[in-house]
């Protein structure tokens, strides 16, 4: 884990991808208790290539330095790591607002709380509404914040209650 | 909603304590919790035949298995320098 951080620090120093932040089920355990995944979520500024998104480039990198894909993620130091395109304006804030945070020393970044459940919100599958439940009852919400990016992004503002 | 018993009051309260007690905790220690969380999902699963999908790291390094640790990586470093 910490081993995977700093590869993704280094991918971020030499441009492979412009900036990066945890999200999903990893990122939302920097708020809350700790529940089963089997990725990691990483969302990414990725530079264009012919006016495309892709994470050819990223890809590449990483199979140079000897980083194997398995399924839809890449195994990098023992985690499996899906990288996720900052695909519309509310990604793109998420990351720009990201927080950095440390793990054991290692320094990352996590997407903000507010903009963790809006984006489960705007995803809207049971596992990400299950998210959002988790993140409303256990999390230090700003409530204030998360109406202003739910108003602003036509999302309806989750009520506060028992985690499930 | 209907009111519950005593007991299982005081058992769900218990749950509570319990979350905030793992919420709270430093974010290299969750992720100890979730590869155990991951084992025992694994355990279940290989009882009805899934492969085994947690991640290879060792719980007090959180690296690889079998990484070799450099001078100060090991985490009793820090306990043992501040021993005589």
């Amino acid at each position: 884990m910490k081993a995977t951080l700093a590869v993704l620090s280094d991918l971020e120093r030499e441009g492979v991808f412009r900036r990066y932040a945890i999200g999903g089920a990893m990122g939302a355990m920097f708020y809350v208790e700790p529940v089963v995944t089997y990725d990691m979520d990483v969302f990414v500024v990725l530079s264009t290539v012919r006016g495309l998104l892709t994470r050819t480039p990223i890809y590449e990198v990483l199979r140079q330095r000897g980083y194997e894909p398995q399924d839809e993620c890449i195994l990098i130091e023992g985690v499996p790591v899906q990288f996720l395109p900052a695909y519309n304006p509310l990604v793109e804030e998420a990351l720009e607002q990201a927080r950095a945070v440390e793990v054991e020393g290692v320094p990352t970044r996590v997407l903000p709380l507010e903009h963790l459940i809006a984006l489960a919100l705007q995803t809207g599958r049971l596992k990400d509404r299950a998210r959002v439940q988790l993140l409303m009852a256990e999390g230090a919400v700003n409530t204030g914040r998360l109406a202003e990016i739910c108003g602003r992004y036509g999302l309806d503002v989750p009520a506060r209650e028992e985690a499930p | 909603m209907r009111e519950l018993p005593p007991l299982m009051q005081l058992a769900l309260a218990g749950k509570q304590r319990r979350r905030r007690a793992l919420a709270a905790l430093p974010y290299a220690d969750k992720v100890r919790v979730l590869l155990r969380l991951q084992q025992m999902a694994d355990a279940i699963g290989a009882t009805r035949g899934a492969p085994a999908r947690s991640w290879p790291l060792d719980p007090a390094t959180l690296l690889p298995k079998g990484t070799p640790l450099g001078p100060g990586d090991h985490p009793l470093d820090g306990d043992a320098r501040l021993k005589p």
